[in-house]
């Protein structure tokens, strides 16, 4: 059934079938006479405008700034469309290919990176693009005032400079192996226009920002300046805000909506019963995981850590609440990435009893039950399902154990601001295919987490295997660093997971990115 | 007539002043903060106060409190802590969804519940009336936002001849616009048509009862002519009365349905803000539904005192 | 008393009346008007009290290996995602609902009708004070106000009803202050005030008494709202924490998996739609009861 509209607006297919069902159930003439034109005679309620490509997603964004906004789950709309880095993370080679950058190198110490520039890009207000740009958007990130939650990606940049109009020089303070990977995640953006970036921003990207209807609608339209002839295809994008998940799979079917992004299992098993397509990434791309506040006793007992991990059937969940579509696994270290440690993921398997006798010589049992609260944020189904799971795990071995799902803000002031938390579910970005990544991420860093984790020797441990270059020796390092976040588990990693989207033949020309950049120039509506 | 007026009009300005203050207070003294939605969850405490104070949330309440109420007295009622448009932007664009939805569901459910419950009065010593009443009281015993989530499963997935929601100006498409509209508005109805009906039947059969109808009924008059002339009148009124006070159910019930039918309406604007702490934006959502209350039942108080001289006097 | 018409609202369903009924006179009028809905009220009573000592399993226990079945020998009304059992996590509900029922009633009904007994009763300016009072609770939408005290008090039940409770507080003041108004010039309190009782011993000891007609109908209206509320405020996360039962969280979580076992959704559903119903066909019932004199 031919749903969309094609360019020019006018309606197909869909409204002239929609009235025919319509006269069928009701009868013609009661049809007519009771609904008088409106229903009878109306096109599709939802047609979109002018050739605009349709993405449902459950709630809004919260700014329009690039470089902020950390827990939003739609920031890639803005990010992927208005704004470029200097490169793109490909998902098929992960390896990165140009962007605003056309071409670098590496010095000889690892120590230097030159970024040549592409000489014919424009902002969408028509200034030119330069490497002044680079250097004033490297520069906030790293700004303490201005807060970027992506300033620990460039923590080993200790100088950026502009050499000429199109050529940047970055100094870093040891080697970084996946520098790459960590600039595809620093958006560019217009110093000049920085005072209106939450209002109106301006980028280099494919789209230009067209409008932001809080809660409603997010729209882009094409920039006809943009650099590659032809591209991009479609006229404009709009991300309506559709909360409800059924809504969104009838949405899906109606018409009213071209795609659907970042949807869990059950959406995509009820999808695939529809015959609605799927995509997805690569089955790495995100984990699921919880949190320990390793600063709080008993949990600064990593006895008492191991045992929670013994109590979670990660087996269990994979298979029923993800429906079979994650990977469960205990390390975030996909097997995929060369410095994997052989054999890991499988490592703390479910066994209660395991994790009552470790619980024991904690000191905890049915007389002297563990008492702990599991916080889950609001309006993540699975996140609340992996809770309530270790939940009854441990109580069914006669622990006291409570969940708390908690509105985002409210969750956030208790993991973050306060610390006030024993444990809390969470999920991340498993990052690029690079693990000096991992081990400086917001879970893992040694100089700041989540967990409040860092135990002597593990910040030396993690500079040395991210300064060495001898990739045998630095696969090395990196297996002994998993060795020990898997002994001393301050997190309890859940599963891998890749991302979802649904939607038709139009949405399968988007390439997800590995590090949260889509991109959308090749997505054409009709083919 | 200008005493009354006046009167009702500084009262009026009283509740606005206790709803604003309350929720102002209320919303201010929850936990969360609007600072931590922009960070997220692995900023560092000094991000957190930095931005915190850029917002201007740092200062003592009552200040805060003072610094609102003297912009929103000379009109302005602030810019949104996160998306950073106007409040009064930000109301403009969700009310015409949210004003549409209700008034429709309104007119419905009063098209619906007035004769039904007028016909239920009027038959109440018949057969019929007893399990007639009980039909009603099955169809208004689902609760509303599920009645939605099956609407949208029969109407939008199996048989395909409705769309799922969404709101489409009336002035781009007017067509798009009603056919978006039907699901909600049936929904929504169904919240209010359960204490319509209710109210209508017992007002209307104590009507029946009046001593006036007593007399009516003696002089001869017929059943027809007792109902339209004397006691729908008084039903009506009454009706209008209760329709006033129950806005708040009609806003609560139009969040839900804003939710279910993704209609970026008041609802969500304000169901938002409150999750996001978004403090500027929670006190315009609270103020326009609160003027809007205050309003309607202003509105409805000058018919009554227009039809029935007495109250003014009192 | 001159401006607040919209407080008092013009017709008192039910308008008091001094009567005498034997005791069993209700009970009757019930069993013989109604008798579907005393079925449907007593067995909700019966499992509100006894449900949870009737489950056949555990409300919490999880169980993936069972998840998403339909109904069977081991699990007669299915499982649900998490394969917990949904006849008992049903009948938790029931208990759920009851509990949010009683707590809407009881402050909804404390409170409006002190407010409305004492607004009509004296008059003056305590009347306006109060109607106006009243109103500024009318103004704020059940939702927001819900939504704040969760946000200040933690998310629960009781919190949850609170808010439920005190948007019920306008009804009940309502109806009690207009009842108190009508009943403040008839002849059985003329009388007492003329034996010299205070002006409040007469509303407690003359006036209320005559009003449980119509406040027992208020009752089971906001009641049968409550549970409505419990289900509308779970549905958006604010109610009953996880993993205890209630309708609002189970109807939530079975919306989730519409496509694939639409027999949660669907039993859920029409079990509270049965205690909801109930309620409203008892209400029905008590309110021709108590309108029955003045036929």
């Amino acid at each position: 059934m031919k749903t969309k509209q094609d360019s020019d607006g006018t309606p197909q297919g869909m409204a002239v079938m929609n009235r025919a069902q319509f006269l069928r159930l009701f009868g013609g003439a009661f049809a007519l006479s009771a609904v008088p034109g409106a229903f009878g005679f109306s096109q599709l309620a939802q047609a979109a405008e002018g050739g605009d490509f349709v993405v449902g997603i459950s709630s809004d964004i919260k700014t329009l700034d690039p470089q902020m906004s950390p827990i939003d789950v739609f920031r890639h709309t803005i990010r992927s469309t208005v704004f470029e880095a200097l490169v793109f993370i490909n998902p098929d080679t992960l390896k990165a290919d140009p962007m605003l950058a056309e071409s670098w190198e590496m010095s000889g110490d690892g120590l230097t990176a030159t970024f040549n520039l592409r000489k014919d890009v424009t902002w969408h207000n028509g200034a030119p693009f330069t490497a002044a740009d680079v250097v004033y958007s490297i520069k906030r990130v790293q700004d303490k005032d201005v807060g970027s939650p992506f300033a620990p990606q460039l923590v080993a940049v200790s100088g950026v400079e502009a050499v000429d109009d199109h050529t940047v020089k970055l100094t870093l303070a040891n080697t970084v192996p996946g520098i790459l990977a960590n600039l595809a995640v620093i958006q560019i953006v217009n110093e000049a226009t920085i005072d209106t970036i939450t209002t109106s921003p301006v980028g280099t990207g494919p789209f230009k920002f067209a409008d932001w209807a809080p809660g409603a609608q997010i729209r882009v339209e094409r920039y006809e300046g943009y650099r590659e002839k032809g591209l991009p295809k479609l006229a404009g994008i709009v991300w309506r805000i559709v909360p409800d998940s059924q809504a969104r799979l009838a949405g899906l079917q109606d018409g009213s909506l071209d795609m659907v992004a970042l949807v869990e299992g059950k959406d995509v098993i009820q999808a695939q019963s529809a015959g609605i397509g799927v995509i997805s990434t690569k089955p790495y791309v995100l984990y699921e995981n919880f949190n320990i506040n390793t600063k709080r006793a008993p949990f600064d007992d990593k006895r008492v850590r191991q045992a929670l991990a013994y109590a979670f059937d990660r087996e269990g969940y994979a298979k029923t609440v993800w429906f079979g579509l994650a990977r469960p696994t205990i390390n975030p270290v996909p097997p995929e990435m060369a410095t994997y440690l052989p054999g890991s993921s499988e490592q703390y398997g479910f066994d209660l009893d395991k994790a009552a006798s470790l619980l024991a010589e904690a000191g905890f049992s049915k007389d002297k039950p563990l008492e702990m609260e599991i916080l889950t944020p609001q309006g993540f189904d699975t996140l609340k399902s992996m809770a309530l799971l270790l939940q009854d795990n441990l109580n069914r071995i006669g622990h006291k154990v409570t969940v708390r799902e908690m509105e985002v803000t409210v969750w956030i002031d208790r993991i973050l601001t306060k610390p006030d938390y024993d444990i809390t579910t969470d999920n991340f970005n498993t990052g690029p295919e690079d693990p000096a990544s991992m081990f400086n991420s917001p879970n893992l860093a040694p100089a700041s987490n989540v967990n409040l984790w860092n135990p002597p020797g593990y910040a030396d441990l993690v500079a040395k295997a991210a300064a060495e270059i001898d990739p045998a020796k630095s696969v090395e390092l990196y297996q002994e660093l998993q060795k020990l976040i898997l002994d001393e588990m301050p997190q309890i990693t859940v599963d891998h997971l890749p991302l979802f989207f649904l939607g038709g033949d139009a949405s399968k020309s988007l390439i997800i990115g590995p590090s949260g950049i889509d991109d959308y120039r090749q997505v054409a509506i009709g083919g | 007539m200008a005493r009354y007026l006046i009167s009702r009009l500084a009262g009026a300005f009283v509740t606005l002043f206790c709803v604003s203050a309350l929720a102002f207070f209320a919303t201010a003294l929850a936990p969360g903060n609007p600072a931590a939605v922009l960070l997220g969850n692995r900023a560092t405490p000094e991000r957190m106060e930095a931005v915190t104070r850029a917002m201007g949330l740092d200062k003592p309440l009552p200040v805060r409190y003072g610094i609102w109420l003297k912009e929103t007295l000379t009109g302005n009622l602030g810019t949104s802590n996160l998306s950073f448009k106007p409040v009064s932007d930000l109301l403009m664009a969700a009310l015409p969804a949210t004003l549409e939805l209700t008034l429709f569901s309104l007119v419905t459910a009063i098209v619906i519940a007035v004769p039904f419950g007028l016909v239920l009065a009027q038959g109440r010593r018949k057969w019929w009336s007893r399990p007639l009443s009980a039909i009603v009281t099955l169809g208004i015993s689902v609760p509303g936002f599920w009645v939605g989530l099956l609407l949208i499963v029969a109407f939008s997935l199996t048989l395909k001849i409705l769309p799922s929601g969404g709101f489409v100006p009336m002035n781009k498409n007017l067509g798009g616009n009603l056919r978006a509209m039907v699901l909600p508005t049936v929904t929504l109805a169904v919240y209010l048509i359960p204490p319509l009906v209710r109210f209508v039947r017992v007002t209307a059969v104590s009507a029946f009862n009046e001593e006036y109808v007593d007399t009516a009924r003696a002089k001869g008059a017929s059943p027809a002519s007792i109902l339209f002339r004397h006691v729908a009148p008084n039903t009506f009124i009454a009706t209008l009365t209760f329709v006033g006070l129950q806005l708040g159910l009609l806003i609560s019930g139009a969040i839900v349905v804003e939710i279910i039918f993704s209609i970026p309406g008041i609802g969500r604007l304000g169901l938002n803000a409150v999750l996001n702490r978004d403090y500027p934006v929670i006190q315009g959502v609270v103020l326009l539904a609160a003027t809007g209350y205050v309003l309607v039942n202003l509105l409805i108080d000058l018919l009554y005192s227009a039809i029935d001289p007495r109250v003014r006097t009192g | 008393m001159t401006d607040t018409i919209s407080a008092s609202g013009p017709v008192v369903p039910g308008g008091p009346a001094r009567r005498r009924r034997g005791v069993f006179a209700l009970p009757r009028f019930l069993l013989r008007r109604s008798p579907f809905s005393v079925l449907l009220v007593a067995v909700f009573v019966f499992l509100a009290i006894f449900g949870p000592l009737l489950a056949p399993h555990s409300m919490t226990d999880t169980n993936l290996s069972a998840a998403l079945q339909s109904p069977n020998g081991t699990y007669w009304l299915g499982t649900d995602q998490l394969g917990r059992d949904v006849l008992s996590r049903l009948l938790g509900s029931v208990r759920v609902a009851a509990q949010a029922f009683l707590i809407v009633v009881l402050v909804g009904g404390v409170l409006g009708t002190s407010l409305g007994l004492l607004s009509g009763g004296l008059g003056g300016a305590f009347d306006l004070a109060i109607s106006r009072l009243v109103e500024i609770l009318q103004g704020f939408p059940t939702i927001l106000v819900a939504i704040v005290i969760v946000a200040l008090l933690d998310p629960s039940l009781t919190n949850a009803m609170l808010a439920v409770g005190l948007a019920a507080v306008p009804d009940f003041a309502r109806v009690s202050r207009s009842v108190a108004i009508q009943l403040r010039d008839r002849e059985f309190v003329l009388a007492a005030r003329g034996l010299g009782a205070s002006e409040l011993r007469i509303l407690v000891a003359e006036v209320l008494p005559n009003m449980a007609g119509p406040l027992i109908v208020i009752a089971s209206f906001d009641g049968a709202q409550a549970i409505m509320w419990e289900a509308a405020l779970s549905f958006l996360g604010m109610g009953v924490q996880p993993p205890s039962p209630s309708f609002g969280t189970m109807l939530r979580e079975a919306q989730n998996y519409l496509a694939i076992q639409p027999w949660l959704a669907v039993i859920t559903g029409i079990t509270v739609s049965a205690v909801i119903l109930g309620l409203n066909l008892f209400g029905d019932a008590l309110g021709d009861y108590y309108n029955r004199g003045s036929e």
